[in-house]
């Protein structure tokens, strides 16, 4: 019931919001997050006495076809439980001032339940049950309160990445059959299952690779992101790029690397490949937007190619780095996309050209804005610096060619950034900008962003604690003598 | 002069333990011709009669039919009750009650036929040779003649959608009973033992086409859109979830004559034909109750896909849990769908723009069962669906199962596009008509029940193991 609780509580937290009426159902979104985050916290606890690789897990009775509910929760897992924990706390109270139904509520709620159940399981049917429930939520959230392209957004956003999940249940059913058929057990745990080889094993590697690929989104598979991104409300796309994003690079970790590790040396160049077209050609697209929402809906796409390149290194540094990196893009982007929507909030408008000279009307958000973006361009001292310079570390040591141009996409996201940085708070306004309309953050606000940039702060200055979290789980996946 | 049946041949020819569930619906059916004879009858107490009467049907087949010497094998004479029968009555009397829990008439007509119709079920569920099996189909369909021509839904014409019922009808009982002489011909007997030859072969054939023409399977499927069309919303539910299981099951029983028949290597082909044209259709649908229609055609030719998947790999009774699982699921979400209809009012599309904003609980509960309909984990639909599947490739029908998946892709769309309609497009009335109450909780009971079987489907599995063992 330990684990079980962490995804039963804001379930019963999302069915409570839609029986509050009124504001009620605001305050129990808030109370249940928070309980939700200080249980999360809590778990840390029984985590660090739990025994092997897997630090607590649950057993359930199985049930036909060798599926059994069956939940794990190793550091990897913690530390997304943590983040997804605490976004949705933040994004509850990010949108405290929006008249929003209690729908709204109900559906963060939801959304980080279905999130947890995927941090959380072990068994690969239910893996595959939370993953798609994930979609359900998220699709309501864009659709009803997302701006004005919100029904188009949704839709595509839905389908796009519900086809790609049916590659990745094709390939889970071929891999489970395939088990049954070799060695005479069905079973859907994820440390008890064996790939295949040959042109079998590249099929089901292909199924599951393009599955979790939809969801980083890998390139060519990424043009549901910034449909989705920018029209979603801004709690929606604090979620969606802090968390649903996470939940690809974390499937390639929990399900793809520890299985076929011997394709994915072989497949490196291609894997490494792709993500550097992320890199370089998210921030192409990042540096010709005229929109702040969809500008850094793309710069997603590119911090997203810096995780893959560090975890398919195969090199302890880059493994771990990838893995920070989800963290450390969450957190970032996270306050991006939270400060672009207060600033939505404020004049309706989103466009880089509509603003100007910020710095005098709204000098804290200017602050935090800066904040955010030195962390997202990799400034030394702030996270993102550790995390895509260990994945860059990484990847040196396994493709130095990668690593090189994976190394041009830093630059590239300075190229892109500080302009629009510049444009938006620091540049002369034009003619009829919104500015006037943006007043300065208030206390609840700048609370949370309080909070976010010291989070920044911590990791940048003192990564070795998360670092230690994510060590077992690296351990595992870069075993002695399995380098290229 | 003709003397008394001996006891004991009466008892191993009609085993009477076997048919109460049939018995009470006949009890019931009888209970509510009694009441129509009473000057002032209020629907009430007919609607209370029929519903008991079913759900008592169903309660007698949980407990008592399992007395020893009610299943049998083959050559009992014309009753026999085997865990198939007995699991495929569940879902004919469940799917039977929001109809029977809907119908509020003041007339005693309308349930009497509703439980005829049941009762001819229950016959053809304990049919033991093909003469019985002819009887239950016609004592299922002849009242549902009558139900389409009495209960229709607004605005359409009278008796045009009963009488081209009645003509398919009347179309596939001609080619049962065609079918029939031949197999009789050719082995002499109506028992469900498969017959020889060619002649044979073309009697399983006729017949199969037959229960095809039942299930509304391309090509014999042109009858069923225009039917549920004009049906009011509760009736088009009926047909779709009983009446369908019904067919199936008869379906079931042909292609259990010779799993390897001719008859049983098309069925994966002629469902994922049927699976593929009701999507398709069903796309261009604006007329809600038409998209339903040409929805529960794309999911009937998923069942008749797992039918042959089933007969391709020997007919074992156990292995028919995922039909009976899909028909299960089917059940709620269907009678669920089509009372929604009932309860909103909504005859187009457009009717349900911003419906959400309006009426907040029946919105959230149709786009439950939308989402299972269109087979979205955790629902009930994607478990139903996953199994059907599961079994058709195992039984290595690779390209009908591709057929029917991509027919399931393209069935996102349109339940997608009716959440869409309700969640995100602004209203354009400021009220909605208001819903009766026994609708209310019916579509409760089936949103309900159709997430739940997604997300504790244990609960159904050992249900299903006392129901075959």
């Amino acid at each position: 019931m330990i684990l079980t609780a962490l995804w039963l509580l804001p379930a019963i937290g999302g069915f409570a919001c839609l029986a509050g009426r009124g504001r009620a159902s605001r305050w129990l979104a808030l109370a249940f997050s928070v309980v939700v985050f200080g249980y999360s916290v809590w778990l840390a606890g029984p985590y660090e006495t739990g025994q092997g690789p897997w630090g607590l897990s649950e057993a359930g009775s199985a049930w036909i076809f060798g599926i059994s509910y069956n939940l794990a929760l190793d550091g990897l897992a913690l530390s997304l439980v943590w983040l997804t924990a605490f976004l949705t706390v933040v994004c509850v109270i990010a949108s405290w001032r929006s008249e929003f139904s209690r729908g709204y509520w109900s559906s963060f709620l939801f959304l980080e339940a279905a999130l947890m159940g995927v941090f959380l399981s072990r068994d690969l049917f239910v893996f595959y049950v939370f993953w798609e429930a994930v979609l359900i939520p998220m699709f309501f959230i864009i659709g009803i309160w997302g701006s004005d392209g919100r029904r188009h957004a949704a839709m595509k956003f839905f389908l796009f990445t519900f086809f790609g999940s049916l590659f990745l249940l094709v390939g889970l059913l071929a891999l489970v059959s395939w088990n049954h058929a070799t060695r005479g057990v069905w079973t859907w745990d994820m440390g008890a299952l064996a790939a295949p080889g040959g042109l079998a094993g590249l099929l089901v590697f292909a199924g599951i690779f393009v599955g979790f690929g939809v969801k980083i989104p890998l390139f060519p598979l990424h043009t549901w992101l910034p449909d989705a991104h920018t029209e979603a409300p801004a709690a929606g796309s604090v979620m969606l790029a802090g968390v649903m994003l996470k939940m690809g690079v974390f499937g390639f970790v929990r399900v793809l690397l520890p299985m076929f590790p011997e394709l994915t040396w072989k497949l490196l160049p291609w894997i490494a490949g792709l993500a550097c077209v992320n890199i370089i050609y998210g921030s192409l697209c990042a540096m010709w937007q005229s929109d702040l929402k969809r500008l850094i809906a793309y710069s997603s796409v590119a911090h997203l190619g810096f995780c893959v390149l560090g975890i398919f290194s195969g090199t302890p540094a880059g493994v771990a780095g990838g893995c920070l990196q989800l963290l450390n893009h969450g957190l970032t982007t996270g306050a991006l996309f939270m400060m672009v929507g207060f600033l939505y909030e404020r004049s309706h408008r989103r466009g880089l050209a509509d603003f100007g000279d910020l710095v005098g009307r709204a000098p804290w958000l200017t602050f935090f804005f800066g904040w955010a973006v030195m962390a997202s361009v990799g400034l030394p001292g702030l996270n993102g610096f550790v995390g895509e310079f260990m994945s860059l570390a990484g990847m040196a040591e396994a493709l130095p060619v990668m690593a090189c141009i994976g190394a041009v996409g830093i630059v590239l996201s300075v190229a892109y950034s500080l302009p629009a940085y510049q444009a938006v708070f620091w540049a002369a306004s034009a003619e009829g900008s919104a500015s006037a309309k943006v007043s300065d953050l208030d206390l609840r606000e700048k609370a949370l962003l309080w909070v976010l940039c010291l989070a920044m702060l911590y990791i940048g200055l003192a990564p070795g604690a998360l670092l230690g979290l994510l060590e077992p789980t690296v351990a595992t996946l870069v075993p002695p003598g399995c380098m290229p | 002069m003709i003397g008394p049946i001996p006891a004991a041949e009466f008892a191993v020819s009609f085993p009477a333990a076997s048919l109460w569930p049939q018995l009470t619906l006949a009890a019931g059916l009888l209970a509510c011709l009694a009441a129509g004879m009473a000057r002032d009858i209020s629907a009430a107490a007919v609607r209370v009669v029929g519903v008991c009467a079913l759900i008592v049907a169903v309660w007698m087949l949980m407990f008592t039919a399992s007395v020893p010497g009610a299943g049998g094998g083959p050559g009992l004479g014309p009753v026999r009750l085997d865990s198939l029968g007995r699991a495929w009555q569940v879902l004919f009397y469940v799917g039977a009650l929001p109809l029977a829990a809907m119908l509020d008439e003041d007339d005693e007509v309308p349930m009497a036929l509703v439980l005829g119709s049941c009762l001819g079920m229950g016959l053809l569920a304990a049919a033991g040779d093909l003469l019985m099996l002819f009887i239950g189909l016609e004592c299922m369909s002849l009242p549902a003649y009558l139900l389409v021509a009495r209960l229709r839904s607004q605005g359409a014409p009278p008796y045009e959608a009963a009488v081209k019922y009645f003509f398919a009808g009347a179309v596939a009982s001609s080619l049962f009973l065609l079918g029939l002489a031949f197999h009789y011909a050719a082995s002499g007997s109506f028992g469900f033992a498969a017959a020889p030859g060619p002649v044979g072969q073309a009697g399983l054939a006729l017949m199969g086409a037959a229960a095809l023409f039942k299930i509304a399977a391309v090509p014999f499927h042109w009858w069923l859109p225009d039917v549920y069309e004009s049906s009011s919303p509760a009736l088009a539910g009926f047909m779709s979830t009983s009446i369908k299981a019904a067919a199936v099951f008869f379906l079931m029983r042909l292609a259990a004559m010779a799993p390897d028949s001719g008859l049983s290597r098309c069925l994966p082909w002629a469902g994922a034909a049927t699976a593929l044209y009701g999507a398709l259709l069903a796309l261009r649908q604006q007329g809600l109750q038409r998209l339903l229609a040409y929805s529960s055609l794309s999911h009937a030719g998923i069942l008749v896909v797992a039918v042959g998947a089933w007969a391709a790999q020997g007919c074992d009774g156990a292995s028919a849990a995922p039909i009976f699982f899909y028909g299960l699921v089917y059940l709620f979400m269907s009678n669920g769908a089509f009372l929604f209809l009932e309860v909103s009012g909504a005859g187009k599309r457009p009717d349900l723009d911003g419906y959400a904003k309006l009426c907040p609980v029946p919105a959230a509960l149709f786009a439950a069962l939308l989402l299972s309909l269109a087979g979205i984990p955790p629902t009930g639909g994607f478990l139903a669906k996953l199994f059907v599947f599961w079994e058709a490739v195992k039984a290595g029908l690779f390209f009908p199962v591709a057929g029917a998946a991509l027919a399931a892709l393209l069935g996102l769309g349109y339940y997608l596009a009716l959440i869409r309609n309700m969640y995100f497009d602004e209203p354009k009335w400021s009220k909605a008509e208001p819903h009766t109450g026994a609708a209310m909780v019916t579509l409760w009971a089936c949103a309900v029940a159709a997430a739940t079987l997604g997300v504790v489907p244990w609960l159904f599995s050992r249900f299903l193991e006392r129901l075959l063992s």
